[in-house]
Order: C-alpha cells, then structure tokens, then sequence
C-alpha cells in the first residue's frame, strides 16, 4: 500500500511545514517515506508543491502522477488527477473547506490555515492528533496555536 | 533527511577537513549545511574554478577535500580537474545533475553529464564515478567516493541529480556501517618534492619525451583500474519470468523499480570505470536490453559498445521522469 | 640535467628575483616543513620547480585559489606564490581581488615585465598604454590594471613594487612582504628582452635594466606609489 499525497500552495503559506510535520509523524509512526518540492523561483507569491509518499514498505518510485489525494491551497497550485481533492473555497469542484476564513475566525490570522488544513489531511489518513506528540514536529514558536489549529482541522465537518 | 543533506554527513564521516564550492541549484544545500559546521575549513570561494583548484591544493597538504556543484560549474571546473588527474591528486566532486546545456533547466532534474566526467577535460583521463539513487546511498556512496580517491590518487565524482538530491527520506545513519581509507600519498610540505600540470617523472618535466607518456598513461589506466576493482558497486535484481533487462540508475531507477515484478533490472553504481565484466555476463541470458535514462543515450552508447549487440533505449528528457510514460514506451518494444 | 643552468633567456630578469628569493629563503631559514612555493604559468611558473623546497606548478592562473588551498590545509607552511603579470592579474584577476580581501596569510611575488614572454610576446593587462606588442601592433589602446589600487583597496594590505635593478631593495620588500602576517604583494619591474624589449628598441637586457634605474626612484614616504616609484604601502596591524 503506497499512498501519494500532493500539497499545493502558494509561497509563504506555510506548505513546507504541512508536508514536512506529515511526513515526521509518518515516520514515528513507522512508515517509510519520500518528499520532494517543486517551486518557482519566487519565495513568495510563486507556487510551491509538496509530493509526499507513503508506505509499510520501502517506497520505491517518489514520483507522484496520480496522487491518492490533492490539497490545494491557492490557485496557483495547479491541477492532478487525484483521487480526493481538498481545497481552500472555489478551487475545486470535490471537498472545499474555507480553511483561510476559518483561520481568520477562529485565530486572527490568515496564516494558521496550514495547520487547520494539516488537521484535515490527518484525519483523511487516520491519524488522531490526540495520539501523536504533536509539540515534537513544530516550531516552539506558536506551538500551542498551531496544535490548537490542528485539531480543529481534524474535528471539522 | 535531504539528499543534499546526506552527502555533506557522508563526507564528513569520510573525514573531509576541507571543502570549497560555489552556490548553484540545486546543490546549495549541501553548502549550507557543512558551513555550520565549526570544526571544517570551509570556504565559500569567488567562483567555480577557484573551488576546484583550492580543493586540489589542500589535498595536496594532505586534506581530504571535497567540491560540489552542478553542471555550469563541473563545465568551468574541467582544467582543474584534469590537473587533478595529472597530479595524481584525490578530491571528490559532487555534481547534482541539472537539465543543461548552459544554464538550461535548474530546478529540473537530469541525467546528461556523465560523459562530461570522461570527455569533459581535454587529453585521456578515466575517471572513476558513482551514482546513488537514495538518500541513504548519498551518504553511503559519497564515503566510498573519498576512498576511492584515496585508492586511486585521482578525482572521484559522485554523481547525483536534483531530484535525489532534493529529496526527503527517512534515513539511520548510525545503522550504516563505514569503512575510510586514509591518505598513503605524501603531501606538500612533507617532501613530495615538484608537482605540476605538466607531464613530469618525479617532478621533473617530461614534455619532449614520448616515450615516456606512453608509459605514463598505461600506469594511470592500470592504477584506475586495479583501485576501481574494489568499488565495483551495482544491483541486480533478475525476475525468472522476464527476458528483458532493464537498465536504469539514479532517480530513473528508482521510477522504474516497481516493474521488477514484470522485468529484471540492472543498475550500475559505478558509472565509470564501465562494468563491463558485470554487463557481459547478466545480459547474457536476455533476448532485450533497454537502457532508460534521462539524456540522449550516453550511458546506453557505451552498453552498445561494450556487448556489441542491438541495445533499445528509452528517454525521459526535460526533467520529467514519469512511470506511465515508460511503461508505454515499453509496450511498444517487441 | 635538462633543466640546468635554468630554462630562462639570458638577460631574464627572473633569474635575479628568484635569487634574491632563494637569498631570503636562506635567511629566514626556510625547509620543506615550513614552506612552500606555488607557481602559475608563463615564464616565471617554471620557477618553483628550482627551489628546494615541495613546490607546485599550477594551472593558468590558478595559483592563488591552489596556495590558498594549501595554507588552510596546512597553516605551518610559509606559501609563497611566484607568477608573472598576466597570471596573476589577467586569468587570475578574479582570484586576485577575494584571495587579498580574505587576506590569507600568503606572500605574492609577481614578475611584472608587461608582456605574455612565454607565448611569444602579447600585450598583458600591466602593459603600457601605447606599446606595440605582437596583439597591439599599431599600440595598446588601453591603461594598465591598477595591482596597487586593488591590493590596496583592502582596509589590511600590504603592497611592495621593486624592481630588477633594484636588487637590495627587492630583498628588503621579500623579507618584509614574507614577514608580513597576511596577503602580501610584491610587484617586480623585470625585463623580457626577447619578446618585449627587443621589440620596444632596447639591443639588450643590460639596457633595460639601466632603464630601470634612471626611470624608477625608491621612495620610501609615499602613501601611494606614482607610476616611477618604488616602495611598500602597508597598512593595517592584526
């Protein structure tokens, strides 16, 4: 069983922290994994993709075309043949969660969006933010908010 | 743990205590990372060929050096390393493979300098190379990279491209087990006596003498080959059913893996010296060999060549390298 | 026993630094433990293979990223590097400018005799403006490259211009330049009698060391060498 999953955004959303906790987690859980980034040359307002693979097994071809699952979170992250898309409000036709207007509600800030949309994918693939120490894959700076902000995605319907 | 990341640890568990490089995507990385660390004598040099060059004059002190770069900088670096081949010097060059010519594609991932590491340089040189395709064999390979430099007193390349190299993978390098070769050769300062790019006996110019290149180059093949025979890494895994080898390494073989369960596949680690025993006798039992690799066949040219039979190829060319595509290419292969 | 006398013109003016070298070698007792000499290409490159110390031959001017490279492998080592002009600040210039702003504790002792000697006889980037040269027939459209202004554009540097007449004046800028601790540069004034002064009018090489006596004055106050000085500008204590 290899899972691909593709995380698509926009510099300075914060994609790099979603993939990377995912696959640390993954990890400890006791899969292998693979992660790669494709970005633009802009650090900021260019688009940058995560491509995360899972597996119990050894992972053998890192290159993701069809990703089990899609996360969009800007429209610059571009289109796959996924088999289930979540997406920020109007960039898809599946699953569109309004992670930004959640993150503004709920925290104040546009930003927490990453970690609200990590809660979701975590819940998409079984993982229960209660189960995992969380505070080991963050940064110390707003670890509390952003654990906050996981659960949240998780719990959200 | 990066790619990027893994050859910068591997080389320093090498014992590397010198390394300069010149910043290029996509092998930044690996100078970030060894400029953290204190205890290296690391320089971030003016440019390309200052880098090469300084690399071979503190080998020639007696340190284990290293540079890296990617394929603009391996072109500007080409007199340097043919000086290191004619002064018999080790240095280990990391070249994280792009989509060239020229500047060409930076972030895109390639195959097509591995010819660059043999005919790069002007005259006859032969190189020795290795090409992992995990960041596990990142590490592990750019250690066996610095002994066998050691072996052979001459420049070794670890080949990578920007896909490995950017890559993440969950890796124990406590769990890999290291061997290092310590430097044999005398070193400056400690009476080696006049080195130079000329061709020289004892540091004494040899520049009217053909004679005496003539033995010259035959001691240099020897040695290569003789210390490249203990670095004759590769993996072969044979599927009983099939009776087409493929031939794939790096991050091409690392994509086409998942077909072993339909087809053998051989993948060589070392790039140079050729594994020709290796090659003759896997491939003989296969009806098709197909060579997959991102660029215009320089690896299958020299399979051609060296088994003297029909060789098929496919290529996956621009920086994509995708499963789907190869495996329609090779349904049309009868 | 090829290489004996030297592989150098009579009348060269490099057998007159590299002695006044090897003298200063001598003197701060110098072996092959403690240092080291690096040469670029041209006529002066073949130099280090003369001394007897471990020495290294480079490539085209290479030999300031080859001896930077030595020194921080092995800073018990003296380096001193000898080239010539066109090694040094033509090919080389890049390396020039960051191996003397990293002001690596090496010393440069650069032939300047304003020609490509080796190839024939070509202008080089210290070449006057006006002198026909076999790549500057009609005469070299350009100024001279400045060695003492990039040197000195360093807020440490130390920079000695001396010449092959000069003989107890370049030993006193080796010695110092040598006790220097960081990059130090020694600009020589020599000739090339048969590829430059041959073809300038000079019928020999004592004439253009006799040019250089009339033309050149030591001045030992300046805070910058004017084009016909001699002296050391130094600055900076570490």
């Amino acid at each position: 069983m290899i899972k691909g999953i593709i995380i698509a955004g926009e510099g300075g959303q914060g994609i790099k922290l979603i993939a990377h906790t995912l696959a640390n987690i993954l990890v400890d859980l006791g899969h292998d994994i693979t992660l790669t980034y494709e970005y633009d040359a802009a650090v900021r307002g260019g688009k940058i993709i995560g491509i995360l693979n899972y597996s119990d097994k050894k992972v053998e071809n890192p290159i993701v075309e069809t990703p089990d699952l899609f996360l969009k979170l800007s429209s610059l992250g571009g289109d796959y043949p996924a088999k289930k898309i979540i997406c920020e409000t109007g960039l898809c036709n599946q699953e569109q969660i309004p992670f930004s207007k959640i993150a503004a509600e709920k925290f104040g800030n546009k930003i927490m969006m990453n970690m609200i949309a990590l809660g979701r994918l975590m819940r998409f693939i079984d993982i229960n933010p209660d189960d995992v120490d969380l505070k080991k894959y963050l940064p110390p700076k707003f670890v509390e908010k952003n654990i906050e902000a996981i659960k949240l995605g998780y719990d959200y319907k | 743990m990066q790619g990027d990341e893994a050859i910068a640890e591997g080389a320093l568990k090498a014992g590397m205590s010198f390394f300069a490089a010149y910043p290029i995507t996509p092998a930044s990385e690996i100078m970030h990372h060894l400029a953290k660390v204190q205890s290296l004598n690391f320089v971030h040099a003016e440019d390309e060929i200052a880098s090469i060059n300084m690399i071979i004059g503190a080998s020639m002190a007696g340190a284990k050096a290293m540079t890296s770069s990617s394929g603009p900088g391996i072109s500007l670096k080409q007199e340097g390393i043919g000086y290191a081949h004619m002064t018999e010097t080790p240095v280990v060059i990391v070249n994280i493979q792009r989509v060239g010519p020229a500047t060409g594609m930076p972030t895109m991932p390639n195959q097509a300098d591995l010819m660059q590491c043999k005919y790069g340089t002007h005259g006859d040189v032969f190189p020795i190379v290795f090409y992992p395709n995990s960041v596990e064999e990142c590490y592990k390979y750019t250690i066996e990279a610095f002994n066998a430099a050691e072996e052979s007193l001459s420049p070794v390349f670890l080949l990578c491209d920007g896909f490995i190299g950017q890559l993440y993978e969950a890796v124990d390098l406590s769990a890999i087990e290291v061997k290092t070769k310590e430097r044999s050769k005398i070193s400056l300062g400690k009476g080696i006596g006049h080195i130079t790019g000329l061709l020289s006996e004892n540091g004494i110019p040899k520049t009217k003498h053909p004679s005496y290149y003539k033995k010259w180059i035959k001691r240099i093949k020897e040695k290569i080959d003789d210390a490249a025979k203990n670095y004759a890494f590769y993996e072969y895994i044979p599927n009983k059913k099939s009776d087409t080898l493929l031939i794939a390494y790096g991050i091409t073989s690392r994509v086409v893996l998942p077909l072993k369960d339909r087809y053998s596949i051989f993948r060589p680690i070392r790039i140079f010296p050729l594994l020709e025993n290796e090659l003759k006798e896997i491939s003989k039992k296969y009806k098709k060999i197909v060579v997959i690799e991102m660029n215009e066949g320089q690896y299958k040219n020299e399979v051609e060549r060296i088994l003297k039979r029909e060789i098929r190829f496919i290529n996956s060319t621009g920086g994509e390298v995708k499963l789907s595509y190869i495996e329609g290419e090779l349904k049309k292969i009868k | 026993m090829e290489g004996f006398p030297t592989v150098w013109c009579p009348g060269c003016g490099i057998g007159l630094i590299f002695r006044e070298t090897a003298k200063v070698f001598d003197e701060l007792k110098f072996n092959k433990e403690n240092a080291t000499v690096v040469s670029g290409i041209g006529c002066s490159g073949r130099s280090a293979g003369y001394f007897n110390l471990d020495s290294a031959h480079t490539l085209h001017g290479r030999a300031l990223p080859v001896a930077e490279g030595i020194k921080r492998a092995n800073d018990k080592l003296n380096v001193v590097v000898f080239s010539g002009d066109g090694d040094l600040s033509g090919i080389g210039g890049n390396h020039l400018l960051h191996a003397s702003r990293r002001d690596i504790d090496i010393t440069v002792i650069c032939v300047n005799n304003e020609i490509y000697g080796m190839t024939g006889g070509q202008m080089s980037p210290t070449t006057k403006k006006g002198v026909k040269t076999m790549t500057s027939p009609y005469g070299d459209p350009y100024e001279p490259v400045n060695i003492q202004g990039i040197i000195t554009s360093n807020k440490r540097h130390f920079y000695a211009r001396s010449s092959v007449f000069h003989l107890e004046h370049l030993n006193k800028c080796i010695k110092q330049a040598i006790e220097w601790k960081g990059f130090s540069f020694v600009e020589v004034i020599s000739d090339c009698i048969e590829n430059n002064g041959r073809r300038l009018g000079f019928k020999n090489a004592y004439e253009m060391l006799i040019s250089y006596r009339n033309n050149f004055k030591i001045n030992p106050e300046a805070k910058v060498l004017d084009e016909f000085e001699l002296g050391i500008i130094k600055k900076g204590v570490k």
